[in-house]
């Protein structure tokens, strides 16, 4: 039923602007009618009006649609990215459309940016936590590298080797 | 790379603090926590996992944390351990096994898991050994045995931790390994207990393992299991162990703070239905046991592993009493998974008794089994007296005039009882404790008065004490008589020379 708007939000902050958006309508209700058409009509955004003048066509009973919608986008699962850079809208799309077909819908992405990660991303849902960034490369390449490195003293050789 | 990275990168798990209580930490993720497994969270403090629910891993704190809501936590895979060795001899420790001060370089055994299972009845034996305490009344009216676990209970400051002191000091001098755990006990008086065991004789063989008041809960909720972990190591290096519990009664405050935190439905006096259950598993990990792999540590060769050995944990659980009231429900659980108690009576205490033991309400059920038949018989003797002179003492109450033989008995009980009254800083071998006993019986002072017997008491410790042949002959009286009526025996017989040698 809440197709219209589970389909376009992407990240978490999208959830959260949408979240908030249908907490207004719903506290206008209980005051005149005069206040719910105002927000209705000036403060949410144009597609979300869209979609609840249509949902509430079939569903006469507004504070019931409301509350039912806030439950459904509540039970968004958080997708976590870490990435070292911000995403363009297409990278993100791209990221969001691989994560529903490979994981299932209900998802949204939970995007942090930390550059020391240098490259790559770290991934982590429902408990589960995946590194896939350069660094963690790098340090497992320069851990095996930095002994070889160190300089050998007298001890470590033996004297037959001279 | 730091080590919280390290366990995220190998368990490939992460959970994230959604809520917080003072000791249990609500954590969201985390799949395949497992129960009591050690956690890491992200500023580096450790936790354990106290129970899991469908939503939420709850995480008990072991150490004082600022812990913020969306702190990142990371599985270890590992469950709490503590490390053991022969350096924890004569050191203090916290709850986590860490010793205070302790050198760098030091070796560890072994680690071992804190909470295990008690052992099974195919490597336990009946009690047989007796357990000297070094307190007169204890070792005449209520033995105890090597394995035996017996509460020690009374009303606050009615001295039950210099009793406790007392036991240490006669075990440890003979070599017994003794751990006393002081649970969530004030630092002050820890201090106090920790100068006692660092007296020279008895360092070596003595553990303090202690937290105080205002340590996290699960730090406290831990310390008795780090005691009796440490009791299992020795035992099982050929050990007879003593472990001192000081006290149950606060362990079970805190582990109710802890259960009520979590939401875990009250029980009696808002305990959780499982406090019963923590306590007899403690308490089940003390007993007497044979030891099939035996290793002799004084002379550092292993004796053949055919070779059966037996070895003790003996448990002095404490339990404080609120206005001598029996029927606490700690208490009566604590009694109830013991092999007996001692009572310091408040009014014993107030009367000016030390120790305020009353022999009346203690009981010992599994002593008595492993005394001579001598000791028994004197038991028996001395028990049957005192309960007939406190009859007696309750008739004086009426006023009515005294038979020569009722003021006799009177006049004898009041010297036993100043053979009973011993100084908290004084522990009396038991041996002493018998020919003492015995000589007052066979009427040795029975003209003199309570101040003149006070003094020649004193006199005949003394000269016990120096060693020597004194201390000899008595020995030898004693391991001779194989009954008390044979005893009495042969101090009739050597009245007069006894009693000149302690003149001297």
């Amino acid at each position: 039923m809440f197709a219209d708007f589970t389909d376009k939000i992407k990240t978490t902050e999208d959830k959260q602007l949408l979240m908030d958006e249908i907490n207004l309508v719903l506290k206008s209700l209980y005051q005149n009618t005069d206040m719910y058409n105002n927000v209705l009509q000036s403060t949410i955004r144009a597609w979300v009006r869209a979609a609840i003048t249509q949902d509430l066509e079939v569903t006469p009973d507004k504070e019931k649609y409301f509350k039912s919608l806030l439950t459904e986008l509540a039970k968004l699962e958080e997708f976590d990215i870490v990435i070292p850079m911000d995403l363009s809208q297409s990278g993100l799309e791209r990221i969001f459309y691989w994560v529903k077909d490979n994981i299932g819908a209900g998802i949204v992405l939970d995007i942090k940016i930390d550059s020391k990660l240098i490259g790559g991303a770290i991934f982590m849902y429902r408990g589960k936590y995946i590194d896939l960034s350069m660094k963690k490369k790098f340090e497992e390449l320069f851990g095996s590298v930095y002994s070889n490195l160190q300089p050998k003293t007298a001890q470590s050789v033996p004297a037959s080797n001279i | 790379m730091n080590k919280f990275e390290d366990y995220l990168n190998v368990t490939k798990e992460i959970g994230i603090v959604e809520k917080i209580s003072p000791s249990v930490i609500y954590v969201r993720g985390l799949p395949g926590a497992k129960l009591f497994e050690l956690i890491m969270f992200e500023s580096g403090e450790n936790g354990q996992v106290f129970s899991l629910s469908r939503d939420y891993v709850e995480i008990l704190l072991l150490k004082k944390a600022e812990i913020k809501i969306g702190t990142k936590v990371a599985r270890t895979n590992e469950t709490l351990k503590i490390p053991l060795g022969s350096f924890m001899l004569g050191k203090a420790l916290d709850a986590l096994g860490t010793v205070v001060g302790l050198e760098k370089g030091i070796k560890f055994s072994e680690y071992r898991v804190l909470d295990s299972a008690p052992p099974g009845i195919n490597v336990r034996k009946n009690i047989d050994k007796p357990f000297e305490t070094g307190v007169t009344i204890v070792d005449l009216v209520t033995p105890l045995g090597r394995g035996q676990r017996q509460l020690v209970i009374g009303d606050r400051k009615t001295n039950k931790t210099q009793f406790l002191l007392q036991n240490l000091y006669t075990q440890a001098a003979s070599g017994t390994i003794c751990i006393y755990a002081a649970i969530a006990k004030r630092k002050l008086d820890t201090a106090m207990i920790h100068n006692f065991l660092s007296n020279e004789k008895i360092k070596n063989n003595t553990i303090l393992v202690a937290s105080a008041p205002d340590d996290v809960p699960g730090l406290v909720f831990l310390t008795p299991y780090t005691a009796i972990t440490i009791a299992e190591y020795f035992r099982d290096m050929g050990r007879d162990v003593l472990v001192v519990l000081d006290d149950m009664t606060a362990h079970a405050k805190y582990y109710r703070e802890i259960s009520l935190l979590a939401k875990r439905f009250p029980g009696r006096s808002s305990y959780p239905g499982d406090i019963f259950y923590i306590h007899a598993k403690i308490m089940e990990r003390g007993g007497n046991f044979l030891l099939f792999k035996d290793l002799d540590i004084s002379t550092k060769t292993k004796i053949s592993p055919d070779q059966v050995k037996e070895v003790s944990i003996t448990l002095l659980p404490v339990a404080e009493m609120v206005m001598g009231d029996f029927s606490g429900y700690i208490q009566t659980n604590l009694m109830a998974m013991t092999d007996g108690h001692i009572y310091f009576d408040r009014e014993y205490f107030n009367q000016g008794r030390r120790p305020a033991i009353n022999p009346f309400l203690s009981v010992t059920r599994v002593g008595r089994q492993a005394q001579t038949q001598l000791l028994r018989e004197l038991s028996r003797v001395l028990t049957s007296f005192l309960v007939s002179h406190e009859k007696l003492r309750q008739y004086m109450h009426f006023g009515a005039e005294l038979s020569e033989e009722t003021q006799r008995t009177l006049s004898l009980g009041d010297k036993i009882q100043s053979l009973f009254d011993q100084p908290s800083n004084v522990t009396v071998p038991l041996n002493l404790s018998v020919i003492l006993f015995a000589a007052l019986w066979v009427g040795y002072w029975k003209e003199k008065g309570l101040s003149d017997l006070k003094n020649d008491l004193k006199r005949f410790s003394q000269k016990y004490m120096e060693g020597g042949s004194f201390k000899k002959g008595i020995d030898d009286i004693i391991e001779g008589s194989s009954t008390f009526e044979v005893l009495l025996d042969k101090l009739r017989k050597s009245q007069m020379d006894i009693l000149q040698t302690i003149s001297k």
